[in-house]
């Protein structure tokens, strides 16, 4: 028999299911409120790291921006502000006190300079910050100046109508130093080495230290500088780095030429040559007070009758066999020193150096910019 | 069985609709709810891949970071796309090259000759999104031409850099005697101290007409670091005139050193004030004459004097008849000292005392200690004001010799107090009963004069002695003493005993040799005997002149005279040629000998001899000997 089911509550018959729907629907929507939650967090993650990075590329131009100022104003020191495209930032340029240098970062030429360089970055809607921080060193490019008028590695041959006036204190106080090798020098022709002051009156050949009849001690050749004595690596003695880094010098030359054509009284700093230079008759290279550093790099020197250049000249071999000639006509003249890490033959010609103290000085004494390099001190990046 | 029979009222379909209802209300918020999800996953995907391209900008800027060589830092692309999380994203970046301008102090582009030291880099990231919109992101970077594997900074190889090194040469030389710097009085290691050459080698010597220029050096040998510490001397005698007031250089001294173990020259010396100056006379005198004339004189705004004992104004200046001379010409002799290669004035040079022996004397070690040790003496006296060392404590100087030449030398010693402040003389002064090193702080010369002193015989029919006007040395290293001689006795058989004797002023033309620069100067003397014997029948000796003519038939040079060579028969005896010493002859001296018969025969190529062989029968002395041989050149 059939039950028979009655309701008298008829208006309440549709809940259920409205319930089960909203039921439902919350369900739905709490879902997608935690998806929401989650892709919300993970936006706002994506957000702060775009930001971070932000912030930190624009604190890192700073630090680059600081450094580059550096290398063109080694004495500068002040907060710069600046927007380099989108990139803002803020970089404090400061001194560091000398007693503030840790001794080991010192170097012992009492010329260079430390600074702290604090660079901080904001991202693009200034929400996000960043600080890092780099102690840098303002340093010359050479370390000092070369102790001999003329530093050949190999040996050296001169002839013709030389000259030499040596470092009045190269090999000691008082001692004079002309020229100095790790392989035999041979004076020839009518030339000699003498002092500064005989170079400058022109009585170098009356008052000779050294000539093709006598050699005297202004001459350290093979015969009397003890083993060990004359650097084994020439381009570390004189810039202070290995010869297998002389990138890193290079890449802090003024010009890179691949001749000497366009060279003159103006140029100042290092000027590094990778073709052969030919320095025109009567031309003047550099001045006493703001010399060049000229380096020849595989490749032959000449330079003509009556030309000049202030500053220190280094003929470099950077590839093996590679190396260049030199030659040097009547009345050229180097003031300030000259090296080559190869040997030099000059038989004929005239050959005219002239140690010069205040020409060398003004490459490592730091009144020419030019002539510093700014050098990162290891381990003292941070960020924290 | 039971079956439920649905009662059917008049609102039987109200359900349906009201279920219709909520499955339409549920459909459309569910759908809204997927839509919204939809959106949020697309909007974390957008953020998500925007994320992977910042970390893409990240990466390429680091390997930027990481090129050594700046000049690599230049523009580009990745050749492909760079797939990460199914999504492709294209990466291309370019550079902005930069200098600064030192003009307006601002990086500007690089125009034509400029270099970059300055990069600006702008990475550009793209890629499509899920809803087929293409998405971007763009950063820039700044570069500097520093790299970070730049290694001159962790390096200071100034300290370790090489150095050249004069290896010291202690050895005494037969001329020089090199002094240690020590009190012998004292106990120490020797090896510890430094020695001095006061004089190395012998003075150069250089005429120009009527003035001499004498150059020497010192060398100070520092035993621990093999380093050599050099002074070079000039002394000059010049012509001058004066030139009333203007800028000249007071005198450059000495002082302690700042490590304090030795004298070094003061840097702060040697500066320019207003004070009376001089011109060089003439064009003929040496540049240095100029430098000498004109700072050459003493002023009450200088501590530091050029003539010892000058007190209020310039010193005197004389003329050529050595009367005071204040506006006029004058005559002048300066020390100068060669400082970081040009020759500075110094104070002058002060005489202490002045000794002559034999050039042989210091073949004998035992006399060359003796020398130094009395020196030393000389020193310690002079310096405390003391009674000098008698010479007569010396080993014997006095000579006993056969016929023939014998050259003689002078020694000077000289003090500089004049070069050192009054404190620091009080310090050094205070070390001499102290420290064992106090030498090393005197700054004490021992100078070879045998050129420059005045040497006269008391007798020349028994040892003539020469003194020749000073000249131009031709061969310094191997003949110093060819050119123009002085102290070159010539023994004359007489078995006699007579005395040569040498002076030299005190002040610089003791050095130069040349004519007194002021009236009344002091002079120092010293002389020794000389005694001759004659041959007799178990002591003979040979000597004769060799004399010299040219194809021109006058005298000949110093040079033609050298390389002459000596045959004997029987060769049983032993020979000496001398060559020509300035004006004096050559000769030849064979000692010692005991009735030796014989021949002597000199040849020279492209010269005679006459007599062409000198023969001889030494027989208690009774052969005779020839009086000179003439050296004739060949036409």
């Amino acid at each position: 028999m059939p039950v028979i089911i009655k309701s008298d509550k008829c208006p309440q018959e549709g809940a259920l299911t409205l319930g089960m729907s909203l039921i439902m629907l919350a369900l739905s929507l709490s879902s997608a409120l935690y998806t929401a939650k989650t892709k919300l967090l993970d936006i706002r993650i994506a957000n702060s790291e775009l930001r971070k990075n932000q912030a930190q590329f624009s604190a890192e131009a700073g630090l680059a921006y600081a450094i580059s100022q550096l290398e063109a104003v080694p004495n500068f020191s002040k907060t710069l502000n600046r927007v380099v495209q989108r990139r803002e930032f803020s970089v404090n340029i400061a001194p560091i006190l000398d007693n503030a240098v840790p001794p080991q970062a010192k170097t012992s030429n009492g010329v260079d300079r430390f600074y702290h360089l604090v660079a901080s970055g904001a991202s693009d809607d200034n929400t996000g910050y960043r600080v890092i921080e780099q102690k840098v060193r303002i340093a010359p490019i050479i370390q000092a100046a070369p102790d001999s008028a003329i530093t050949v590695s190999g040996g050296i041959t001169l002839g013709g109508a030389f000259t030499v006036a040596g470092n009045p204190n190269g090999g000691g106080p008082g001692v004079p130093l002309s020229l100095w090798s790790d392989s035999p020098v041979a004076l020839m022709g009518n030339g000699s080495t003498c002092g500064l002051q005989e170079f400058d009156n022109n009585t170098c050949n009356n008052l000779a230290y050294s000539d093709a009849s006598m050699t005297k001690m202004d001459v350290f050749d093979d015969d009397l500088v003890p083993v060990g004595t004359f650097p084994v690596d020439l381009f570390a003695y004189t810039f202070g780095v290995p010869v297998a880094d002389y990138g890193e010098t290079k890449r802090q030359a003024e010009r890179l030429l691949a001749n000497c054509d366009s060279l003159g009284v103006d140029d100042v700093g290092l000027i590094w040559v990778t073709g052969d230079c030919q320095i025109n008759a009567n031309n003047i290279v550099g001045r006493a007070s703001s010399p060049v550093i000229l380096v020849v790099e595989n490749a032959d020197l000449t330079i003509n009758g009556g030309a000049l250049i202030y500053g220190l000249v280094y003929c470099f071999t950077s590839v093996p066999g590679s190396a260049g000639t030199v030659q040097m006509v009547g009345g050229a003249t180097i003031r300030g020193a000259f090296m080559s890490d190869h040997a030099i033959n000059l038989a004929g010609g005239g050959f005219n150096t002239r140690f010069d103290q205040d020409v060398l000085n003004a490459m490592v004494d730091g009144t020419n910019t030019e002539f510093m390099s700014v050098q990162i001190i290891a381990g003292s990046w941070k960020d924290f | 069985m039971r079956s439920v029979t649905p009662v059917h009222f008049g609102h039987t379909g109200t359900s349906l609709i009201e279920v219709l209802v909520a499955a339409f209300v549920t459909s459309v918020g569910i759908v809204g709810v997927l839509e919204l999800q939809k959106h949020f996953i697309k909007s974390g995907n957008i953020a998500n891949a925007r994320l992977i391209a910042v970390q893409l900008v990240r990466d390429k800027m680091d390997s930027f970071t990481n090129v050594d060589d700046f000049a690599r830092l230049s523009s580009g692309a990745d050749p492909g796309e760079i797939i990460v999380n199914n999504v492709s994203f294209t990466r291309s970046w370019t550079m902005s090259e930069k200098y600064y301008n030192q003009g307006t102090g601002s990086w500007d582009p690089v125009s034509e000759g400029e270099r970059a030291k300055q990069k600006i880099m702008k990475v550009t990231i793209s890629w499509t999104d899920n809803k087929g919109k293409t998405q971007g992101v763009a950063q820039d970077q700044v570069f500097s031409s520093l790299s970070l594997h730049d290694r001159g900074g962790a390096i200071d190889l100034l300290s370790q850099r090489s150095q050249p090194k004069v290896v010291a040469i202690t050895a005494t030389t037969p001329d020089n005697p090199a002094f240690s710097l020590t009190d012998d009085s004292f106990v120490h290691t020797p090896a510890q101290y430094n020695l001095v050459d006061t004089a190395k080698p012998r003075p150069t010597v250089y005429s120009f007409e009527n003035n001499h220029y004498v150059q020497f050096d010192t060398v100070t040998y520092d035993l621990n670091s093999q380093i050599q510490d050099l002074q070079d001397f000039v002394t000059l005698n010049c012509s001058c005139i004066f030139n009333g007031n203007g800028a000249g250089a007071t005198p450059t001294r000495l002082r302690i050193a700042e490590r304090g173990n030795s004298l070094s020259i003061d840097k702060t010396s040697g500066y320019h004030l207003s004070k009376d100056t001089g011109l060089a006379v003439g064009n003929k005198q040496p540049a240095l004459c100029d430098k000498c004339c004109n700072d050459h004189h003493d002023d009450d705004a200088s501590h530091v004097k050029y003539v010892l004992g000058t007190n209020g104004g310039n010193h005197h200046h004389y003329n050529a008849s050595l009367s005071t001379e204040t506006s006029g010409n004058y005559l002048e002799a300066c020390r100068l000292r060669r400082v970081d290669g040009f020759y500075q004035v110094v104070p002058d040079w002060h005489l202490v005392d002045f000794i002559i022996m034999p050039q042989s004397y210091f073949d004998d070690a035992n006399n060359v200690a003796a020398y130094v040790s009395y020196v030393k003496g000389v020193v310690k006296a002079y310096m405390t004001g003391q009674t000098l060392p008698d010479k007569s404590a010396l080993p014997s100087r006095a000579m006993s010799v056969t016929p023939g030449h014998y050259q003689l030398v002078s020694r000077g010693i000289y003090v500089d107090k004049a070069s050192l402040n009054t404190t620091d003389l009080a310090t050094i002064t205070g070390y001499i009963n102290s420290r064992v090193d106090w030498l090393a702080f005197v700054p004490f010369y021992d100078i070879d004069l045998s050129l420059l002193s005045d040497w006269q015989s008391r007798d020349n029919s028994v040892v003539r002695v020469t003194n020749e006007a000073i000249n131009t040395q031709v061969d310094v290293l191997d003949d110093d003493y060819g050119t123009y001689s002085h102290g070159r006795i010539e023994a004359i058989a007489s078995n006699d005993t007579r005395v040569i004797i040498a002076t030299a002023r005190i002040d610089n033309t003791g050095i130069t040799g040349s004519g007194a620069i002021a009236a009344n100067t002091t002079q120092l003397s010293d002389q020794l005997s000389v005694s001759v014997t004659s041959n007799s029948s178990n002591a003979n000796s040979i000597f004769f002149i060799v004399n010299c003519t040219s194809a021109q038939q006058s005298a000949c040079n110093v040079n033609a005279t050298k390389n002459v060579t000596l045959t004997l028969a029987p060769d049983n005896i032993s020979c000496t040629y001398s060559s020509q010493k300035g004006q004096d002859a050559a000769s030849v001296t064979c000692n010692a000998l005991a009735n030796w018969s014989g021949t002597i025969k000199l040849s020279k190529a492209g010269y005679s001899f006459t007599p062409a062989v000198l023969r001889f029968v030494l027989n208690g002395g009774s052969s005779a000997q020839p009086a000179a041989v003439l050296m004739t050149e060949q036409p």
